[in-house]
């Protein structure tokens, strides 16, 4: 139960109420030894007896304070604390003192220089402890600012490389359209049915047809609008499709389009049909 | 209950929040306590006066440290002007006032004092000064020599025992009975919720 002895040893039994209390009321007095009052903050800070302890002794210290008669100190004081304190920025500190270091407060800069013996000696052994939290704690802030940039970055680059990948696919499928109509075979039909209008044109050799369609109703719900080769009398599946404003798609045929006599577009049910179970709502030869 | 707790949940919510109004507020409340109890030990005006200022200069500068769960910010106040003074002396440059009776000569200067100060200089915490003294003295002499040479004269216990020639233990033992005497009362006294 007691602390491991060393140096300068200090012993504590949490058994021991007295003894416990002993140490307090000491470190409370600031009458430990630098060294003893060095182990004891170190303790105290993971001991909830211990720092309890110390912090009832030191509400009892504090108004030994009071028996001094009070003194009037010299007015100039009051307007150079002032002057002082609103140059000097405030420190974030985590809340753990008072009770830390034994004598309550950390080290105090005198303006004659340097810090006080005790307290130097009291936390002296502890820069190098603290030197490293802070360090882990820049590096910590540091890696958390990189995480965070780093995320930003990553967002930003899938949002680019999103929008690269949709001009990539437009600009294919310009090249691809112009390909088509820039072909000496190409050749243009016209198809209408009511309001239904639509254009397609074709390249015997390619396998790629370029149709534009208006006038399509909307989609019923769980349907899909489905586009027909027609190679006799069988029709092939040349994909489904939601039209959208611009009306124009491209379509991959299974075969050169040479292969086929017509094409048709139907509503299907949601995902297609081997062949057509709706009625071509819009259509011709090629 | 008085007003000293609100006020000094005032003095730290103005401190937290960095405002200027909080400085005067603090030092006005609490500088004839920290500069008196700093001119005690160290026994000098001049260092008093310096040490006094860096006393206040570091609670404006660390008050997010403070935690009201863990104590009161006039314990907290105190505490570092004690350190301040006690280092100060330990560090060789001033000399505590020469050992004698200090209940003896606060009991007299507490005469003066309550003729020429305001009763809210004599009240801390919810506990008046007169109180304070009162209690020192109703502890054995024994215990409160101990308490006055490490409180008043900065002196370790090792110190003590040494200068007093008996066992550390026995100062040890000194100390704490003294401590908690003070404060069993102090809270008889009514000082529960306040400083206590």
């Amino acid at each position: 139960m007691g602390l491991p002895p060393r140096g300068n040893q200090l012993k504590i039994d949490h058994d021991d109420p007295d003894q416990v209390a002993e140490i307090a009321a000491a470190d409370a007095l600031d009458a430990l030894d630098p060294e003893q009052a060095r182990l004891f903050a170190d303790h105290a800070r993971s001991c909830v007896q211990c720092d309890e302890a110390v912090g009832q002794m030191r509400e009892v210290a504090a108004l030994l304070a009071l028996a001094v008669p009070p003194v009037e100190p010299p007015t100039h004081l009051r307007r150079r604390f002032l002057d002082r304190a609103r140059s000097e920025p405030q420190e974030m500190i985590h809340p753990r003192p008072p009770y830390e270091s034994g004598g309550a407060v950390a080290p105090i800069a005198t303006e004659r220089g340097g810090f006080p013996p005790t307290l130097r000696a009291r936390w002296l052994p502890l820069l190098p402890s603290v030197g490293l939290l802070v360090a882990l704690l820049v590096v910590s802030i540091v890696l958390l600012q990189q995480r965070d940039r780093v995320k930003q970055l990553q967002s930003q680059v899938a949002l680019q490389q999103a929008t690269i990948g949709r001009q990539q696919a437009q600009l294919d499928r310009q090249s691809r359209v112009q390909s088509l109509i820039a072909s000496p075979n190409a050749s243009i039909r016209q198809m209408q049915e009511g309001g239904i209008q639509a254009r397609v044109v074709t390249a015997p050799n390619s396998r790629t047809a370029y149709l534009v369609v208006t006038g399509l109703p909307p989609l019923q719900p769980g349907r899909d609008y489905q586009i027909w080769l027609r190679t006799g009398t069988r029709f092939v599946s040349a994909g489904i499709f939601h039209p959208d404003r611009s009306g124009d798609l491209l379509v991959d045929a299974p075969a050169p389009m040479k292969e086929y006599r017509g094409i048709g577009i139907s509503q299907e049910p949601k995902g297609g049909s081997p062949a057509p179970t709706g009625k071509i709502l819009v259509g011709g030869s090629l | 209950m008085d007003s000293a707790q609100p006020d000094d949940r005032n003095i730290v919510v103005l401190l937290k929040n960095g405002d200027p109004h909080g400085l005067e507020v603090l030092y006005d409340r609490y500088v004839r306590v920290v500069f008196a109890l700093i001119v005690q030990i160290v026994g000098n005006r001049q260092v008093a006066e310096e040490l006094t200022q860096e006393v206040f200069l570091r609670v404006w500068r660390q008050v997010s440290s403070f935690d009201s769960d863990r104590g009161t910010f006039t314990a907290w106040v105190l505490a570092i002007a004690h350190n301040a003074a006690v280092d100060e002396i330990r560090r060789g440059k001033s000399r505590p006032k020469a050992s004698h009776d200090r209940y003896e000569e606060s009991r007299m200067l507490l005469e003066v004092s309550d003729q020429a100060s305001g009763p809210e200089e004599l009240v801390l915490g919810g506990i008046r000064r007169e109180t304070v003294l009162e209690a020192l003295a109703q502890l054995p002499e024994d215990q409160r020599k101990v308490l006055e040479m490490s409180y008043y004269e900065g002196l370790t216990q090792a110190e003590i025992a040494e200068r007093m020639g008996i066992p550390l233990g026995t100062i040890k033992t000194r100390t704490r009975r003294a401590l908690e005497r003070l404060r069993a009362r102090f809270l008889s006294e009514g000082g529960q919720g306040e400083i206590l």
